[in-house]
């Protein structure tokens, strides 16, 4: 007896659900993704498909007329822009689904996750776990062993915390939680250097004529600007938390790394900025962008503050 | 042009600019005022000192300036009390204000003069008008005929007195302050804003106040130019954003360096020249 197949398990439509669904062959994509199509459209969900050529072949030619019920169809191969580009991207599409305030799933190929520079994709896939807990949609991540490598495969299960286990979706053997991912993905947390160039800052202003002449002495050209800008970002932020910035700089294996320390009380929490903040004028966007002019970035607890770290590769 | 200047000196101004002067005591004030009129007697100019009080009283304000007696003689110098210049302070004429400041130009051409200087205490102006955002745009509409006129103007105002003054200071070219920064200003040109300086969180609901009082064309976009502006933050950059929402037309931008750039993408903020905000 075959169990009857439950395309999203339990997913009521409330919150986020995230697969990682791993296929070597044409039929087990197609196996996966019809019944999930055909539950979303029955239950009146937008159903969103995000996919690389192959795939995409593949569930045009089995979807046939429903295609055109589908809310979008599209190719991934226009999606990547990098990593915080396209999750600027992602992320409006997903703040428009979520303003019709109603359910809706997606069928989501990361494609470039086949390139070296696509692989940080892999940290917001476990970001997001968190950062969008709140959203009603089932997101569910197609991933290929043919066009993968086992590595890139073995992150995914890693990141998503649930996969596909035959008749419906079970807890991945291999999720980690988003912390723990992230932890061992950015650069390791090491003890500031003595001789740290450091000061502090009561006032922005003078937080970045010091970081103008210190990054002037440490030969940055035309990155100079936006080493400025990202730091000013975190000192705006900790002057907010507690009225001083403890600023300071440093070279470890080949990065210079930037740290800003507040006295809190502030959050320390390492998904913080990993995703776009809300579309609307509101706050939220410094840490953001900090994080998307930096090539790296970690969050640690200090006290009662928070030091965060941007990290830039000449 | 160019950027801010923070001066701690009246003098060196030429024909054109605009100088605010923040004062903390009125003693300050009366000398720097005698000192920026003595290098308009120098130049052949028309002087004109402004104050809330009465004439003879302004007079001996500027009893240390040796040449006082010999100018108001010959009638180079006028000192006039603050609401004899300004008829309704409470209601601002701004238009009407701006077109007696010109025609006081002219006259002053006319009687042989190299150009007309103001020297104003505007204190109790900035204070009686009814709202802030009128007095703003006097001195954005002030600034821009001073561009085009043989005009150099001095405004005094006591900073613990005057709502905004960073804001107010941004208003000009050259700007003293005794409590504050000199980090940004913003200028009109026709339908043009023009952004020079720094603007960061700490200065954001500054120009967020003087967007909101430039008196902007509704019929097309406003434009605005950032070539001058060498630093934005995000929180500069959401007072900017919110601007544009609430420009009737839209708003234009040009001009934006890389780094102003970067923040202005982070709110949708097109750089190449495209209408942003609420187009027709």
């Amino acid at each position: 007896v075959t169990p009857a197949v439950r395309p999203t398990g339990t997913w009521d439509g409330r919150a986020f659900g995230h697969e990682a669904f791993v296929f070597s062959t044409d039929d087990e994509v197609v196996a996966r993704c019809l019944p999930f199509v055909d539950e979303g459209l029955a239950r009146g969900e937008a159903v969103v498909v995000v996919a690389g050529v192959r795939v995409r072949s593949l569930l045009e030619d089995a979807l046939g007329d429903r295609l055109g019920q589908l809310a979008s169809f599209d190719p991934a191969e226009g999606w990547w822009r990098g990593g915080h580009e396209t999750l600027q991207a992602y992320d409006s599409a997903l703040q428009q689904l979520q303003a019709t305030g109603r359910p809706w799933r997606l069928i989501g190929e990361p494609a470039w996750l086949a390139d070296k520079d696509g692989r940080v994709w892999s940290r917001f896939e476990a970001a997001v776990n968190r950062c969008y807990a709140h959203l009603r949609y089932y997101s569910l991540c197609l991933h290929d062993r043919r066009a993968l490598t086992p590595a890139v495969v073995d992150v995914a299960l890693a990141t998503h915390p649930l996969t596909w286990g035959g008749s419906g979706p079970v807890p991945s053997p291999q999720y980690v939680g988003t912390d723990a991912y992230l932890r061992s993905v950015e650069p390791p947390w090491t003890q500031r250097p003595p001789d740290a160039l450091r000061t502090d800052v009561t006032w922005a202003p003078d937080g970045r004529t010091w970081v103008r002449e210190v990054v002037d002495r440490q030969g940055w050209r035309g990155r100079g600007a936006e080493i400025v800008l990202a730091v000013h970002e975190l000192v705006t932020n900790a002057l907010r938390a507690g009225g001083r910035a403890e600023v300071s700089t440093w070279p470890e294996n080949g990065w210079t790394v930037w740290e800003v320390a507040d006295s809190g009380p502030g959050l320390h929490d390492p998904v913080a900025g990993y995703v776009p903040p809300a579309t609307d004028t509101s706050g939220g966007r410094g840490l953001w962008l900090a994080r998307s002019l930096a090539d790296d970035a970690s969050v640690a607890a200090a006290g009662p503050g928070t030091r965060l770290r941007l990290y830039f590769r000449p | 042009m160019g950027v801010p200047t923070a001066v701690s000196h009246p003098v060196g101004r030429r024909r054109g600019d605009h100088l605010c002067w923040g004062y903390a005591d009125y003693d300050q004030f009366r000398h720097t005022a005698a000192a920026f009129l003595e290098e308009g007697r120098r130049a052949g100019e028309q002087l004109l000192f402004v104050g809330d009080r009465a004439v003879p009283t302004l007079l001996d304000d500027l009893s240390p300036w040796s040449a006082r007696d010999e100018v108001l003689a010959t009638g180079q110098l006028c000192v006039q009390e603050l609401t004899e210049v300004y008829e309704c302070m409470a209601d601002l004429d701004v238009e009407g204000q701006v077109a007696t400041f010109r025609a006081r130009c002219r006259s002053a051409l006319a009687a042989g003069y190299s150009g007309l200087r103001v020297a104003a205490d505007v204190t109790a102006l900035i204070e009686s008008v009814r709202d802030w955002d009128r007095f703003a745009a006097y001195e954005l509409s002030v600034d821009e005929m001073m561009s085009t006129q043989p005009a150099t103007g001095m405004c005094g105002w006591q900073e613990a007195r005057a709502d905004r003054p960073g804001a107010l200071s941004a208003l000009h070219r050259y700007q003293h302050r005794e409590s504050g920064p000199v980090v940004f200003s913003v200028r009109r040109r026709g339908s043009v804003l023009r952004l020079t300086g720094e603007v960061d969180a700490s200065v954001a609901d500054d120009l967020a106040a003087v967007l909101r009082a430039a008196e902007l064309p509704v019929a097309r976009p406003v434009e605005v130019d950032l070539t001058e502006l060498d630093f934005i933050d995000v929180a500069g950059t959401r007072a900017l954003a919110r601007f544009c929402d609430s420009a009737p037309a839209g708003v234009r931008i040009v001009g934006a360096l890389d780094g102003v750039s970067r923040c202005l993408d982070l709110f949708g903020l097109p750089v190449d020249g495209r209408v942003a905000g609420c187009g027709p």
